[in-house]
């Protein structure tokens, strides 16, 4: 399996921000790679870099073999890219946009385009002017999907579409996956990415944190669990020698806490033992991924001692 | 909600993105206007003097075409805020587009008006604050006008009068860029539109003030920039005709508000229609979208400029009738070895060329509009080049320049060609004429081009640098200007045909110098990040 995308200690800075600070970034053929952070952390940046519109200030960066700034345009030809902010001339229509887009990168799938249009609920015979931001983003969609790029740079791109939508999109790009292309798949959610993603690569400040098969990062698979309980007495000194469970936090009868999958079962149990009678749980946030991480670059005793 | 609720607020947010704009364009005219005076004064301390000048200026046809007539030729005021009378009503026209378009069309296209409309905002209240910050302004740079005026030593009534006629042109463009802007949909359309009027008007007053009486008078009295004109400040200050545009101006703004409560946000008042599903052959390159982002607007200055031919042609012939014989002596010394007629023609030319520049840095500046709005992202994103999303946007522009000077030409042979017999001729000596102005709006236009190479920014500096060379070109001899000053201009190097013969030098000169500076603007935004 060769590299399809390799950073190395990129830097890039506006002024006096510091946008990327040595990002490293490595995303292999055929995979999906989640690419998160919050909102200014330089995703939108990185994929400028990677495209070869804005120039590193140190660093390397190689795309497909060669270097976007050097050799974009060619570059390009293999690359399907859908901007974080879809701006489209606003007296054309989305079915002239979708063909000049195509057309400028050298070709598309007409099958592809039928199919993405009719699923997308989009009217191409509409001026951009008219659209939504939804349809703008359904039109820059369609242009990168039904291309046959190998390589697929996506910033953000299911915001701004509705759940419904979303599944298409879901879907296509499982059909790509199994084509065997490239995908990198920028999103602030984690669960945006985290059923679509093989590999993700976590940033923040410009830097990454974190990289690696999501299936290796056992923190990514935790719980947290918001649960009310009606007779909480001691409820705190069982569930604190329940294995893999921490944050805990129990005010009346509410309790909260995040576990990994090992101890899911015996909180469940604990929780039922002591009259539960409300129980939400999801998977974490970006955020609470960012505490947990910042936790563990520092010392954890401090936090802990905030705990009660 | 009440219609008005925010006003404040609004006017608040517009004089805080504007307080650069406003103030500089409130100094700069007056100042131009003011030390003009004060050089006039210098050049001219006698009366016998001024009485020279004045008479001269005053019977060149061209001039008068340009600036209106010498109502007085022992006025002083009146020599020396000739040409500023009307080209400061033009500029001033063009403020209070700027600032209205800036406020309502612009902020509605981009989407900004969207986000604090859905505040606590009535529906009238952005439309109020565009036209009452505009206003604001017009008034503050009308007083400064006659403050400067009155402090360099002429006349207060006369003072007053001469502010006073900008003030009623801004207040009448105020109104007239209200209504355009709820009437077309995009920004640029509103700013087409606008300019249009402004350049009718100015041809208009241009015809009526050559001829002296009959029909082509009127054209005068109708056109908002021959309004300043006929108050005659300083040579008997008509007040009364300020009536016709302060009487008109709010007839107007009731017309842009009854449009604008009976339309929706974003939308024209001609809805948007569907287009095709698929595009055509032509959006298949960079060149082919290029093409359709510009065609309209070189459309639009087509038309103009094939207007401003056709009217020139035609108006010219009268132009030798009008003369007296001790001024065509006089002008035959001032103004080369050429017939009146030439010499009329090419002073328009030059003048052309100086309007067509314009076409050639907006043409040249729609990249740096593309890559604000996130265009060039998505176009740079595919297998296009920069150099080839640079040069398609470039070369329409030059190309273009050269085609309305050309079409220009054509037009005022084809009306002069018919009265005199000879139409190909005609038309293939002013083609010429037209043509030959060409590398200097290159000039121009590869300055944009550079200036937009090195940092997007910087492209709308070019607009600066052609109100210098337009500067140096209209007032460096009144302030005895060093000549290499005056030739730092391209305007100053451009054969003036077809009152002189075509030099090829020059020509190659100003040829070089454009291409140089195309090339400098592929090689620096190749250098620079873009979006």
């Amino acid at each position: 399996m060769s590299t399809v995308i390799e950073t190395r200690g990129l830097r890039k800075t506006f002024g006096t921000t510091v946008a990327l600070d040595s990002l490293d970034l490595t995303v292999d053929e055929g995979e999906v790679h989640g690419f998160l952070g919050p909102n200014g952390a330089g995703k939108s940046t990185t994929i400028r870099v990677l495209l070869g519109l804005l120039r590193a200030d140190d660093g390397s960066a190689r795309v497909l073999g060669v270097d976007p700034w050097a050799d974009a345009a060619q570059l390009h030809r293999r690359i399907a890219y859908v901007p974080g902010d879809v701006a489209l001339w606003p007296n054309l229509t989305g079915g002239e946009v979708i063909d000049l887009i195509s057309r400028l990168r050298g070709g598309l799938n007409e099958r592809r385009r039928a199919d993405l249009l009719q699923r997308l609920d989009l009217d191409p015979t509409m001026k951009c002017r008219a659209y939504s931001k939804g349809n703008r983003q359904k039109v820059a969609l369609v242009a990168a999907l039904s291309s046959d790029a190998p390589l697929l740079l996506l910033d953000e791109p299911t915001a701004g579409l509705d759940p419904l939508m979303d599944q298409v999109f879901r879907d296509t790009l499982r059909e790509l996956r199994a084509e065997g292309r490239t995908v990198l798949l920028s999103s602030h959610i984690l669960s945006e990415v985290e059923n679509l993603s093989d590999h993700v690569t976590i940033i923040r400040a410009g830097r990454a944190v974190q990289t690696g098969a999501l299936s290796d990062m056992r923190h990514l698979s935790r719980t947290v669990v918001d649960a009310q309980v009606s007779s909480p007495a001691g409820i705190s000194e069982e569930l604190a020698v329940v294995p893999g469970l921490e944050d805990l936090l129990v005010e009346g009868g509410r309790v909260r806490c995040s576990v990994d999958p090992l101890g899911l079962n015996d909180t469940l149990a604990v929780l039922g033992r002591h009259g539960l009678t409300s129980l939400v749980s999801r998977p974490p946030s970006l955020e609470d991924l960012f505490l947990r991480l910042y936790r563990g670059e520092q010392e954890r005793a401090p936090v802990a001692q905030a705990q009660p | 909600m009440r219609p008005y609720a925010g006003l404040g607020t609004m006017v608040r947010l517009a004089l805080r993105r504007d307080r650069v704009l406003i103030p500089l364009w409130a100094v700069i005219l007056p100042a131009v206007v003011a030390s003009s005076v004060a050089a006039t004064v210098d050049l001219y301390p006698d009366l016998a003097g001024r009485r020279r000048a004045a008479l001269a200026a005053g019977a060149s046809p061209a001039a008068r075409f340009m600036y209106g007539p010498v109502h007085d030729p022992s006025s002083l005021g009146g020599l020396a805020t000739w040409k500023m009378g009307t080209l400061g009503a033009v500029f001033i026209a063009f403020l209070a587009m700027t600032v209205v378009r800036r406020h309502t069309r612009t902020d509605e296209e981009m989407g900004r008006l969207e986000l604090v409309t859905a505040g606590l905002l009535g529906k009238r209240a952005t439309l109020t604050a565009g036209v009452t910050v505009s206003i604001a302004a017009v008034l503050l740079t009308s007083l400064l006008a006659s403050i400067g005026n009155a402090a360099v030593g002429l006349p207060l009534s006369g003072s007053l009068a001469f502010g006073a006629t900008w003030a009623v042109v801004g207040i009448f463009f105020t109104a007239v860029s209200a209504l355009v802007a709820q009437l077309t949909q995009s920004s640029r359309a509103c700013a087409g539109v606008v300019s249009a009027v402004i350049g009718v008007s100015f041809a208009m007053r241009g015809v009526g003030d050559v001829s002296e009486q009959g029909w082509g008078r009127a054209l005068s009295w109708l056109s908002p920039i021959g309004w300043p004109v006929e108050v005659r400040a300083y040579a008997g200050d008509r007040w009364w005709v300020l009536l016709v545009p302060l009487l008109l101006a709010p007839l107007v703004l009731v017309a842009a508000f009854a449009f604008q409560d009976r339309r929706d946000l974003g939308e024209g008042i001609i809805p948007t229609r569907p287009g095709p599903a698929r595009a055509t052959d032509l959006l298949s390159t960079p060149w082919g979208l290029a093409w359709r982002l510009q065609r309209s607007m070189l459309a639009g200055w087509a038309a103009g400029v094939v207007f401003l031919g056709l009217v020139l042609g035609s108006i010219v012939r009268n132009v030798d009738a009008m003369v007296t014989p001790e001024t065509r002596v006089f002008l035959e010394k001032l103004g080369g070895t050429g017939s009146l007629v030439d010499v009329f023609l090419s002073v328009e030319f030059a003048f052309a060329a100086m309007a067509v520049s314009c076409y050639a840095i907006a043409a040249v500046l729609r990249l740096s509009s593309e890559e604000t709005s996130g265009h060039a992202e998505v176009v740079l994103a595919t297998a296009t080049a920069r150099r080839s999303w640079y040069a398609s946007h470039v070369v329409i522009a030059l190309i273009g320049s050269a085609l309305l000077l050309a079409l220009m030409g054509a037009a005022a042979g084809l009306t002069l060609g018919v009265q005199t017999g000879d139409v190909p001729g005609t038309v293939r000596s002013l083609v010429a004429a037209g043509l030959v102005q060409a590398p200097a709006a290159w000039v121009v236009g590869g300055l944009a081009a550079a200036l937009f190479g090195a940092a997007r920014r910087l492209g709308t500096m070019a607009w600066a640098v052609l109100v210098v060379f337009l500067l140096l070109g209209e007032f460096g001899e009144l302030f005895s200007l060093p000549e290499t000053v005056m030739r730092l201009s391209p305007f100053a190097h451009s054969p003036r045909a077809p009152a002189e013969a075509i030099t090829t030098v020059p020509v190659l000169v100003l040829l070089a110098v454009a291409l140089a500076l195309v090339a400098s603007g592929a090689a620096l935004l190749r250098r620079r990040d873009v979006a």
